[in-house]
């Protein structure tokens, strides 16, 4: 693929696709800030409304770090040919922290490990299940600041690009 | 019991780093069984020092670390009850069957 067809085919799809759960996911953050933290008893009492707001959260949250993951690093990382196709994906999160396009990748780790955390059923524990969510609130900023600055990276380097036509 | 060495000195050493040199770490469920195959790496603290709150950020913290060595794969940390707190069924199976590591 030619730096053009990367670009167009890869990066601008993935940077509309991260776009649009950024927004989602920032909507629903700055509104679930609104109702937490939760006061004692957990989910149980969350309106119904509420829930749909933490769904939409959990959601965004989670597709936003699988398509900056799967989609928008790799276009990145083509177009900078610095791409390894057989590496073992924590090769290219290292190589990414390496050059600069990804800011920590312990951090991105911290991400899914939060994500992981609120995905589980703990029927009976409501405060482990509010305080998991809490803790997701808080590291959205951070989910938030990785996807500025992959996105500027992506952006920086596929205008330089144009600018060689 | 269903780790290599590798593992076992990855996961003893993040204990430690994370959760204290007091701790004793605990391997049980489908791993700690050597008749059994695949399954998640179900890990039981005994001795941590700490409240509910820290619990959870270490547990967090650990579980982050330990993927960043080992890969992305399914591991789960239990704490043993905190004190004045009933043991729950899975502290319980826990601890008559966990393999000190």
């Amino acid at each position: 693929m030619t730096p053009q067809e990367i670009i167009e085919l890869k990066l601008s799809p993935a940077l509309d696709e991260c776009e649009r759960h950024q927004y989602h996911l920032h909507r629903a953050w700055e509104e679930a800030k609104t109702f937490f933290p939760l006061k004692q008893g957990g989910e149980g009492e969350l309106t119904d409304e509420q829930v749909r707001v933490l769904d939409q959260l959990l959601f965004r949250f989670g597709r936003l770090q699988d398509a900056i993951g799967t989609r928008l690093l790799p276009a990145t990382l083509q177009l900078v040919q610095e791409w390894q196709e057989r590496a073992p994906f924590l090769d290219k999160l290292n190589r990414a922290e390496k050059i600069g396009i990804l800011p920590s990748v312990e951090e991105w780790q911290l991400l899914r490990e939060l994500r992981n955390q609120t995905a589980h059923e703990y029927p009976g524990q409501p405060e482990l299940v509010r305080e998991n969510l809490a803790r997701l609130l808080d590291h959205v900023p951070d989910l938030e600041a990785i996807h500025a600055q992959v996105a500027a990276w992506g952006r920086e380097r596929a205008h330089a690009y144009s600018g060689k036509k | 019991m269903r780790l290599t060495p590798h593992q076992i000195n990855t996961l003893k050493c993040l204990s430690r780093e994370v959760f204290g040199s007091e701790v004793r770490l605990f391997l049980f469920g489908s791993r700690a069984d050597d008749h059994r195959s695949g399954g998640d790496i179900d890990l039981y603290v005994m001795g941590f020092k700490g409240d509910f709150n820290q619990q959870l950020d270490a547990k967090i913290k650990f579980l982050t670390k330990a993927k960043l060595e080992l890969g992305d794969q399914r591991i789960d940390v239990i704490f043993a009850p905190l004190p004045g707190q009933p043991r729950t069924p899975i502290q319980r199976i826990a601890e008559e069957t966990g393999i000190a590591l």
